[in-house]
């Protein structure tokens, strides 16, 4: 989960707040709602997470109950994962 | 990073976790004595401002006091009771902004359709009978039927319009029913009744924002808002005295033509400083929402313009119409989805603007402008996305970069202000003689 949670940050930072220490973005930290990710963003991250975790994501869990805080976005990820 | 996302660090809040979840929200309601008084005085000094300045007119002020006179009780009440004492001062508060058959009627509307959506019926049965029951509305609407007076419709309409899309949306994907309590909080909010241009406020969000942080810094957001909201529409007062006037004649040298097109643009003043009051008002009762509108004076792109103004909109159809319509279509290649659901997200956005003529005004607004206006803006935000993504993100530094940025906000805001003038004339006629009178008299 840990793991899932600092690709995710890694991948926010180098696409979206290149220079941003790490440190300043938190798990709980609002992507979409403090305008960290607009539309555009928000898909670029939906491929990361697709391509890097092999899950498929659909249209209503990019709403800001799923898809609006790293560990949210992390959560979903477990969630969709097949059990090993 | 801006500032709101790096001071926006709440609680852990899933579905997964709910007593977690309530645990952190009732902490984060935690009263001190110092900090209410702080605010106290604030929200005074606010209303002081609101007197002096005759703000908007009497309901308005009406509405403030019973909000801070509300803010008083509710920062004191038991956690258990603040969403329903906040939903009791909306139904209350409502009798004082409207007259009593129309608040009734508001409140038995929203009812009986809270009845509907959360009864046990399919779900799309319940969506059809909803969609009966706005359509027997809006006859209801267009005939002023019933014999119910023009305000009840506008409100019914600024409550229901956009937001009960956004509801039945959610309810689809939901884990568990509606309750009514976070369906009364969601529709009957008491600034709806004397906002009638409201925020499409995002249903999840403003349950997963709900007491997120430490309501002193919710509470002071709401307050920094308001002051925003309220220096806005002072401006907007300004600028409505100030602006050329409209008629052609009169714009007889090109200084008076640009006065009379920012001057037009700057209008929108109201709207902007309105819709921070609306959401400050909010945040006294423990709703953590975003900003409605970010430095849209500033967008240095259109596609920029289209992010920072008006955000509940655009996020609405992000929500709505972007994301569905990308997800549909993007396994036939990223761009041509990102393109077309661009193409429909302005679509949509011109139907609705009609669609939100109707029921506040009560007329279907079509006009050749109007629809120009959304079709020139759509086609180059899209042309600007499609630019946008193939250049990275890279800070910029030194006094060239800043320059360029400087140069293009001031082309984005002449861009705009043009575009914008061309929107406000009744007709394309009536546009271009305005423009050229100047020239040639």
């Amino acid at each position: 989960m840990t793991d899932i949670r600092n690709a995710i940050r890694q991948f926010i930072i180098a696409e979206y707040l290149p220079g941003e220490s790490p440190d300043n973005l938190k798990d709980d930290t609002p992507l979409r709602t403090s305008g960290i990710l607009d539309s555009m963003s928000t898909l670029g991250l939906v491929s990361f997470v697709e391509e890097n975790y092999g899950v498929k994501l659909d249209a209503h869990e990019t709403g800001i109950e799923y898809f609006d805080r790293i560990e949210d976005i992390a959560a979903l990820v477990r969630r969709k994962q097949p059990a090993e | 990073m801006s500032v709101e996302a790096s001071t926006l660090t709440g609680s852990i809040e899933t579905k997964a976790r709910p007593g977690i979840v309530a645990d952190a929200r009732e902490r984060h309601a935690a009263c001190s004595l110092v900090g209410f008084a702080i605010t106290l005085v604030q929200l005074a000094a606010l209303m002081v401002v609101f007197r002096v300045f005759q703000l908007e007119d009497r309901r308005f002020r009406i509405l403030a006091a019973i909000c801070f006179a509300g803010f008083a009780v509710h920062y004191w009440l038991p956690f258990r009771y603040k969403e329903w004492f906040w939903i009791a001062l909306s139904l209350g508060g409502s009798y004082f902004l409207l007259d009593a058959l129309s608040a009734t009627m508001v409140i038995v509307i929203a009812v009986g359709l809270y009845g509907v959506i959360a009864s046990a019926l399919p779900y799309r049965t319940r969506i059809a009978i909803v969609i009966l029951i706005g359509l027997a509305l809006g006859y209801g609407r267009a005939t002023l039927g019933f014999g119910l007076p023009n305000g009840f419709w506008q409100v019914l309409g600024a409550i229901f319009m956009f937001r009960l899309s956004v509801y039945l949306y959610d309810l689809r994907h939901a884990k568990s029913a509606p309750t009514l309590r976070e369906y009364l909080a969601y529709f009957l909010v008491l600034p709806n009744y004397y906002f009638l241009l409201f925020p499409v406020m995002d249903y999840q969000t403003l349950r997963k924002t709900y007491y997120q942080r430490d309501i002193h810094r919710i509470v002071q957001q709401g307050i920094d808002w308001m002051l925003r909201g309220t220096v806005q529409l002072l401006l907007y007062r300004a600028v409505f005295h100030l602006k050329p006037s409209a008629a052609p004649d009169e714009i007889t040298s090109f200084g008076l033509l640009a006065g009379y097109m920012v001057g037009t643009y700057l209008l929108y003043l109201r709207v902007s400083g309105q819709f921070h009051i609306i959401v400050g008002l909010l945040h006294l009762f423990g709703y953590d929402l975003p900003e409605t509108h970010r430095r849209y004076l500033l967008a240095r792109t259109l596609t920029d313009f289209w992010r920072r103004i008006n955000i509940y909109w655009k996020d609405y159809m992000v929500k709505m119409v972007y994301f569905p319509v990308y997800f549909k279509l993007r396994r036939s290649g990223e761009r041509r989805a990102q393109v077309i659901a661009t193409a429909l997200v302005f679509l949509a956005t011109w139907l609705l603007h009609s669609y939100q003529w109707f029921w506040l005004r009560g007329t279907w607004l079509f006009t050749w402008t109007d629809t120009l206006f959304w079709a020139i803006l759509g086609g180059l935000v899209i042309v600007n996305l499609l630019m946008e993504q193939k250049r990275r993100r890279v800070p910029r530094t030194g006094w060239r970069a800043q320059a360029v940025v400087a140069l293009q906000t001031a082309g984005t805001f002449c861009l705009i202000v043009v575009l914008w003038s061309f929107w406000n004339a009744p007709t394309v006629g009536t546009w271009v003689e305005l423009v050229t009178f100047w020239r040639v008299g």
